[in-house]
């Protein structure tokens, strides 16, 4: 017991200033007005989708709970359900065996809810692209309102997506 | 949803759980279908393929060059040992040998993707048994890591850091000396952990004794990689068929015989012991050079392999040209396929709630099965 407690209390405090949001990652128009979106500020909840990604993506959306990024600390979580979800964070190109599944999740998710679309493969297919085994980018499959590139993106870019979706946009 | 036969288990009581495609963690989809009574495992049958991607016939639609990026992308976590093989292959087919410096720089890269995957499990571990202490601690030490991986080699994961003919960047001495201070540090709160673990009545009572394959189950089934030497299998690549620099390195493989979660946690920690030794030695014994050679045009209908010990086991990749420097054909082999099964057997005996503990131990990459 002592040695954890001394390991905690030498380590200390190690959050960081979380990112600005950036209306370059919007896909489409605002689909939520700004008088719903203020509702997910500060109480967020995030269900994860792969949709067929390599597992780079799950590693860094994985690191967004560790003590430097401390997402839950923006009072942002992962959630197991869909139906307990605001928003949806899906990677991978969309393999065709996971269509369904996807599909499924975003329409147990109820209303208003908000997609982020993560990665190369969320953006655009990535390397893997459209084929008889994958539909490409996330927005084929269903609605996306932010997409964030990046192979894969660092957390921080991740954390800037996902705020982007929740704020208005500016201007 | 479809009409896949799962295997009816018959009883009274038996229940039956069906578990993913989307699973309730960030983690790869898949299907576990448990029967069950009360909370005990009667059977487990995994379906698998949610994530095929089509990467080989993806492979066909490639240049040699083209390749070696897919390659790093069949599995996220283990670019490294990947994009090595897939190095190491067409090497075989052009006849080239990379300059010594980039040999040993690539071995550089591996036991840094070794270390980092090794934390991030060992955080997981103690999570997955309700100590959140545990993952606080290491997933802080596997960020420093990857942000000094960023800085030294321009990517978090170091992905497209091998190449065929050596690797993509070099280390001057500051990296070095950063490194060194990187070992020092890793290897003094690692050791504080591991007491800390060892220590945890409530983590050691989940681990032990919990998933557990036997040796000589693992030797009839072919339990490869880390999972294999947790149940007594000492195989391991770098020891066993060294590229260079391994040769000259020498590696202590680690082996335990218990086959539990908690024999799979021990050997991680010993081989970021190890990695760390490792790390060092490379350091010190780093020749000067070149860290690229030329690669010549391939000959077509010629075909190379390359065989890496990643973290989780042998990577192999298997190459065929075609003409015009494209690839005919490309199978790349994950450990994974060979250890999914085992993990059927690992949780029979156990109860549910033990089954992320146990499938996190093995930590099996479902996009390396799938392709």
């Amino acid at each position: 017991m002592y040695q954890t407690l001394k390991l905690i209390v030498t380590t200390g405090i190690k959050t960081e200033a979380p990112p600005q949001p950036d209306d370059a990652l919007r896909v489409a128009g605002e689909r939520l007005k700004s008088e719903i979106l203020q509702y997910f500020a500060g109480a967020l909840t995030i269900r994860h989708v792969d949709a067929g990604s390599c597992n780079g993506c799950e590693l860094e959306i994985n690191a967004l709970n560790n003590p430097y990024y401390n997402l839950e600390g923006l009072g942002i979580k992962f959630v197991a359900s869909p139906r307990h979800a605001d928003m949806l964070l899906v990677t991978g190109p969309v393999s065709r065996h996971m269509e369904v599944a996807l599909r499924r999740t975003y329409e147990a998710t109820p209303e208003p809810k908000l997609v982020v679309a993560l990665g190369d493969c969320g953006c655009t297919g990535g390397i893997f692209g459209e084929s008889y085994a994958s539909c490409g980018r996330v927005s084929n499959v269903i609605p996306v309102d932010v997409a964030v590139p990046g192979c894969p993106p660092t957390p921080f870019a991740i954390m800037q997506g996902i705020l982007t979706a929740i704020s208005a946009r500016k201007g | 949803m479809d009409d896949y036969p799962f295997v009816r288990v018959e009883g009274e009581g038996v229940h039956e759980i069906p578990v993913g495609p989307v699973h309730a963690g960030t983690i790869e989809p898949g299907h576990f279908r448990f029967s069950i009574v009360g909370e005990g495992v009667l059977r487990l049958e995994e379906r698998l393929g949610y994530k095929h991607k089509g990467i080989e016939k993806r492979f066909e639609q490639m240049t040699l060059a083209e390749g070696a990026k897919l390659a790093g992308r069949v599995s996220g976590d283990s670019t490294v040992a990947y994009a090595w093989a897939y190095a190491m292959a067409v090497e075989a087919i052009t006849g080239i040998t990379p300059p010594p410096r980039a040999l040993w720089l690539r071995a550089l890269l591996l036991e840094r993707e070794r270390v980092g995957q090794h934390l991030w499990d060992l955080g997981f571990l103690g999570n997955d048994a309700g100590f959140g202490f545990g993952l606080a601690q290491f997933s802080r030490l596997r960020e420093d890591w990857l942000r000094a991986s960023n800085a030294w080699f321009g990517h978090r994961y170091l992905m497209d850091a091998i190449v065929p003919g050596g690797v993509a960047r070099d280390i001057d001495a500051e990296a070095i000396a950063g490194i060194r201070r990187e070992i020092e540090a890793v290897g003094t709160t690692v050791s504080t952990l591991r007491e800390i673990y060892v220590n945890h009545a409530g983590l050691q009572d989940r681990f032990v004794d919990c998933g557990r394959i036997r040796q000589d189950q693992a030797a009839r089934l072919g339990l490869t990689g880390l999972a294999g030497r947790a149940s007594g299998i000492a195989s391991d690549l770098r020891a066993k068929i060294p590229p260079a620099p391994y040769d000259r390195l020498g590696v202590n493989i680690a082996v335990r015989t218990g086959g539990d979660v908690a024999a799979r946690a021990t050997v991680r920690v010993d081989e970021i012991v190890e990695s760390l030794r490792l790390l060092g030695a490379i350091l010190n014994g780093l020749p000067s050079g070149g860290i690229a050679a030329p690669v010549p045009v391939a000959p077509e209908n010629a075909f190379g392999v390359g065989w890496v010990e990643g973290w989780r086991g042998e990577v192999l990749i298997a190459l065929e040209t075609g003409a015009d420097n494209r690839i005919r054909r490309c199978h790349p082999h994950d450990p994974s396929w060979q250890n999914w099964p085992l993990l059927e057997r690992a949780v029979l005996g156990n109860i549910v709630p033990d089954f992320p503990l146990i499938n996190k131990s093995f930590n099996l990459s479902y996009s390396g099965q799938d392709l």
